[in-house]
């Protein structure tokens, strides 16, 4: 049995008939991340003895003719800025590392463990999810496992490359910006970044309190719906978390998409895109039918706000480590957080202000089409230490100017499936599906119809 | 001392921000660039009645 390529759904099917031990199944995953791990590095904490301990446990359900839930047995990994009962949470930190183990597991992480996944470990990502690269000054870089010369995406870069990898078969990540959608793309898998307020936060590190959203990774849109439909649900822990019931997408994205109406986003969505992720987006707007293309306004200001809102919060939130301990930061993250020290608030407000201008541009929008379509990144996953990068000729710093095209979307907190193409190159690309607030199933659906037309697949083509 | 380098000094003494001096050099590359995306936000003409979008339920 091997884990990197058997399905989410396959391996909890048939731990759930007893075909299949969790136990060999986490043996199997963990003798996976001993190999390839040292190349990718995408773990700060493996949690071994954890793991084949919660595998029995499964096992033991399955034996005694009680439900071990449905993920039962599948390998998962989370963000290490989820809480796990006995692990310090680092959220990518050196400073963090000096805080007692969390006493108790993150809503997500308890909900994934009730429905029978086995943690495996805590994963990677940018010093406190504030980047796009997972180049970590601490913890290293993690190396995207379709060419390891390359980044894998961050912030949630762990998370992404070892589901890309193999090693799990989902992650949990956490966008604030893009950090799910990004990595999703440089790592070719699938994303899921559902509306703001959709999935509590409970017991994880936060970054822009009201920015960030919570979401899993996978290599199929089945495993991505399977994954969701096990954490959704309200919980009073996060303030920001909808009073909503858990609208399950598992078997609304096997429907059909007949009449969909989707838009191509043009403007702020094209400026800058490479060749590859216009083809990326052209091929996927063609699977679903006639292209046209729509313009959302604004979209280049909505990122300028995004920005400031992230470098302006962030500071606030990190202002008494970035006191006492600064030369303990990463400096890449450092700096820009010194300089949201000094935003004045006046832009802080007027950001907030424009959000709400920009989200009544959006709705506009979805009175004429479903689903909206972007690249996820403007290029392929840039090499590790790359300084700069070509945005149609434009020589651009290569951290800041990531996630322009996800930037917009999260702002306003819309629900997005980040699917993966691939390019002539043999790497991937991500394209946005993007739907109006609480239409996750739609997003889903869209992208279930691409996947089983063969126009998006986590498994890069064979040549 | 740059235009910079003395740009964020004066913004130093006002918000009472200690900056350690070795990072004074980068933080102001990165103030630049922040300055230039809040240029964006308060330029652009919003209607006296857009609230902004609080999320916060007490």
């Amino acid at each position: 049995m091997n884990p990197g390529a058997a399905s989410a759904l396959g391996i909890a099917a048939r731990v759930r008939r007893g075909e299949l031990s969790a136990e060999a199944v986490t043996r199997a995953a963990l003798d996976r991340v001993e190999t390839l791990n040292p190349a990718l590095n995408c773990f700060t904490t493996l949690l071994n003895r954890n793991a084949i301990e919660s595998a029995r446990i499964v096992d033991a359900r399955v034996l005694n003719g009680e439900d071990p839930g449905p993920l039962a047995g599948v390998p998962v990994g989370v963000k290490d800025l989820f809480d796990v009962e006995g692990v310090v949470t680092l959220a990518g930190s050196k400073i963090l590392a000096d805080n007692p183990p969390a006493g108790t597991d993150a809503v997500l992480v308890r909900r994934l463990r009730r429905a029978g996944a086995i943690l495996i470990g805590c994963q990677t990502m940018d010093e406190f999810a504030y980047g796009f690269t997972t180049e970590n000054a601490h913890y290293g870089a993690t190396h995207n496992p379709h060419d390891t010369t390359r980044v894998a995406g961050g912030s949630s870069g762990g998370s992404a490359a070892s589901v890309a990898a193999g090693l799990v078969s989902i992650s949990l990540g956490s966008d604030t910006n893009g950090s799910i959608r990004v990595p999703s793309s440089y790592c070719g898998v699938f994303g899921l970044k559902p509306t703001f307020g959709r999935l509590p936060r409970t017991g994880t590190f936060p970054f822009v309190h009201d920015l960030d959203h919570l979401g899993p990774f996978a290599r199929s849109v089945a495993d991505l719906a399977l994954a969701y439909d096990a954490i959704q649900g309200h919980d009073p822990g996060d303030p920001a978390c909808a009073q909503r019931p858990a609208e399950y997408a598992s078997a609304a994205a096997q429907e059909d998409i007949d009449g969909l109406r989707a838009g191509v986003l043009d403007g702020w969505f094209e400026e800058g895109a490479s060749d590859d992720a216009l083809d990326a987006v052209r091929r996927v707007a063609e699977g679903l039918g006639p292209v046209t293309k729509v313009t959302l306004p604004e979209a280049k200001r909505a990122r300028a706000a995004a920005f400031c809102i992230t470098c302006s919060t962030g500071a606030a939130l990190h202002y008494e480590r970035l006191k006492s301990r600064p030369h303990d930061f990463d400096p890449a993250t450092r700096d820009r957080f010194f300089a949201g020290t000094l935003l004045p608030a006046t832009v802080l407000a007027r950001a907030q202000r424009f959000r709400r201008w920009f989200a009544h541009a959006a709705a506009d929008l979805f009175r004429k089409f479903d689903v909206l379509l972007a690249p996820s990144t403007p290029d392929v996953a840039p090499l590790i230490g790359q300084k700069t990068m070509q945005l149609r000729g434009v020589e651009v710093p290569t951290r800041p100017n990531i996630g322009l095209y996800t930037q917009p979307i999260s702002f306003i907190g819309l629900p997005v499936a980040a699917v993966p193409l691939w390019t002539s190159r043999g790497l991937p690309i991500g394209v946005q599906i993007i739907g109006p607030p609480w239409e996750e199933a739609r997003v889903l659906r869209v992208a279930a119809y691409l996947e089983r037309a063969g126009i998006v697949s986590s498994k890069k083509p064979i040549a | 001392m740059s235009e910079q380098d003395q740009c964020v000094a004066e913004l130093v003494k006002l918000f009472g921000v200690d900056i350690p001096k070795e990072f004074r050099e980068g933080v102001a590359a990165q103030l630049a660039s922040l300055f230039a995306q809040a240029e964006l936000v308060t330029s652009f003409p919003l209607p006296d009645e857009t609230e902004p979008a609080p999320v916060f339920t007490p």
